[in-house]
């Protein structure tokens, strides 16, 4: 792709302006900076924040190339997400940001269960994040190759390594600061792109709406109904309570403002489905009919928006990469430190912190060569969906509920949910149930099991189980 | 569902950006304060 002058520069005041931001709020002393930035932070600040980390490559490109070819369909399907968010931010982000004493999933769990949850949590987290860095750098790197023309090895580390020198640097007050940065740039800049799309398109609205009828009718002709109730349920339970999430539950400084942030983020979430999606469909009027499904995002905006727009396009799609990515390392290094080597030492403040800083880097050099490895976007996400929830959703929803939760029904539960998951996903999952549900269903019988047979918590910081 | 996307949604998610710029330069603004004030 040739790109003027004027786009570059667009892309490189991004860039330049991402340093800025990280400058000014750069210094972190603490640990519990790096981690929660302090439990400091306003529900606006926690709203702008947890939508631009929901808002990546998947919710953006990967909707618009389904829309393109399923109308409203996927929409319909993927939409359910928001009930997810509105519901954390009713039941569980006020319960998380109760816990002021801790700073990642990992120590919410091991007040419950002790230890060796503890660990698995630690775990977990550690490679959820790591995975989802990987895959949303898989994107941005192709887009910086796209944009570049450089080979795509270099355009990986670049997009993942400024990631990682933003991350480094400030903690999560700056991950959060230039998170908001970047969601008002991509909730103004994509509408807008979408608006010029109706003006200049060569369908009328009648047209462009017949258009999203047919496709939508024929995509549902063409799915199966467990198909759908499958792409439903991961998205619905796929990304509860995920470490960037409860992390900014855990961040926000009061209980109201983390409730706040999370229900203005879950109806943000279904406006911008919907205007992604409606790209998409307008983009009918706009480009070729031929244009493969993921270039339609790009392609719709290089023939809609004049010069030095188009990069500023170019770098929002960049944002939306790299908004998702700071949230994951930062919540992946956070839990490195605290829920898995915290597990076997006990690092002073000052120990935490550089170790915390250190562990970003290296833990994004881990993504970068997995990103070589990663699959597409919506299929990288709903193999992560896959892992996360079986795992820990069940045993997660009981610690912030339940006060005498058993130890050995938190660890089970973990344990029993993700092997039941991953046999069923190897077995190809058998009358196209889908695996999450499987895994959910194993882990909630283990829990049952392991609170009703379990013998109560002894001790605050261990389990017995592995004491 | 198109119109309401094109000329319901659109407006709004414009409108939270520009909210959330006035807020992302006050939060900075904060923040810098307290790590000149240290």
């Amino acid at each position: 792709m040739t790109l003027h002058f004027l786009d570059l520069v667009a892309v490189a005041c991004y860039f330049v302006l991402m340093g800025v931001l990280g400058y000014f709020t750069r210094r972190t002393k603490t640990f519990s900076e790096f981690a929660v930035g302090k439990h400091s932070v306003p529900g606006v600040m926690i709203f702008a924040s947890l939508a631009a980390t929901i808002v990546g490559p998947g919710f953006s490109v990967g909707v618009t190339s389904k829309s393109w070819e399923q109308g409203f369909l996927f929409y319909c399907l993927v939409v359910v997400f928001s009930i997810q968010i509105l519901t954390t931010g009713i039941l569980f982000a006020p319960r998380l940001a109760r816990h002021r004493d801790c700073n990642t999933l990992g120590d919410v769990m091991r007040k419950r269960y002790g230890r060796f949850a503890h660990l698995l949590t630690g775990i977990l987290s550690v490679g959820l994040c790591v995975g989802f860095t990987a895959v949303m750098g898989k994107v941005g790197g192709s887009t910086l190759h796209m944009i570049t023309g450089w080979p795509l090895v270099y355009c990986l580390i670049a997009v993942t390594g400024t990631t990682a020198l933003l991350t480094f640097t400030g903690g999560l007050r700056a991950t959060i600061a230039t998170e908001g940065m970047q969601f008002s740039m991509i909730a103004i800049v994509i509408p807008i792109t979408l608006l010029l799309g109706v003006s200049q398109s060569s369908l009328t609205m009648a047209e462009l709406s017949a258009k999203a009828s047919e496709l939508t009718s024929s995509a549902f002709k063409a799915t199966s109904g467990w198909q759908m109730f499958g792409i439903a349920i991961s998205f619905l339970l796929g990304e509860v309570l995920i470490p960037p999430y409860a992390n900014r539950a855990l961040a926000a400084k009061t209980q109201a403002a983390s409730k706040a942030g999370f229900l203005m983020a879950g109806i943000f979430v279904i406006i911008w489905l919907a205007i992604v999606a409606a790209f998409g469909i307008v983009a009918h009027g706009v480009i070729a009919p031929d244009t493969a499904p993921d270039d339609v995002f790009v392609t719709a905006g290089k023939a809609l928006l004049p010069i030095g727009v188009f990069g500023l396009l170019l770098a929002t799609i960049v944002a939306i990469v790299m908004s998702s990515q700071e949230a994951c390392l930062n919540a992946a290094a956070s839990s490195f430190v605290r829920d898995i080597v915290g597990i076997f030492a006990n690092p002073d403040e000052r120990a935490s912190l550089l170790l915390a800083k250190g562990s970003t880097i290296f833990l994004a050099a881990l993504a970068i060569v997995f990103a070589h490895f990663s699959p597409t976007i919506i299929e990288g996400l709903l193999f992560l969906y896959a892992i996360w929830a079986p795992c820990m959703i069940v045993p997660l929803i009981a610690a912030l509920f339940l006060e005498n939760a058993k130890p050995v029904a938190g660890w089970v539960s973990i344990l029993g949910g993700g092997v039941a998951s991953w046999a069923w996903q190897f077995a190809k999952e058998p009358g196209a149930v889908p695996a999450i549900l499987v895994g959910l269903t194993a882990s909630l019988i283990c829990f049952v099991l392991g609170q009703t047979f379990g013998t109560p918590k002894q001790r605050t910081d261990s389990s017995p189980q592995i004491a | 569902m198109l119109q309401i996307a094109i000329y319901l949604f659109t407006p709004v998610a414009i409108i939270a950006g520009i909210a959330s710029l006035i807020s992302v330069v006050r939060f900075v603004i904060g923040v810098h304060a307290e790590i000149r004030k240290e």
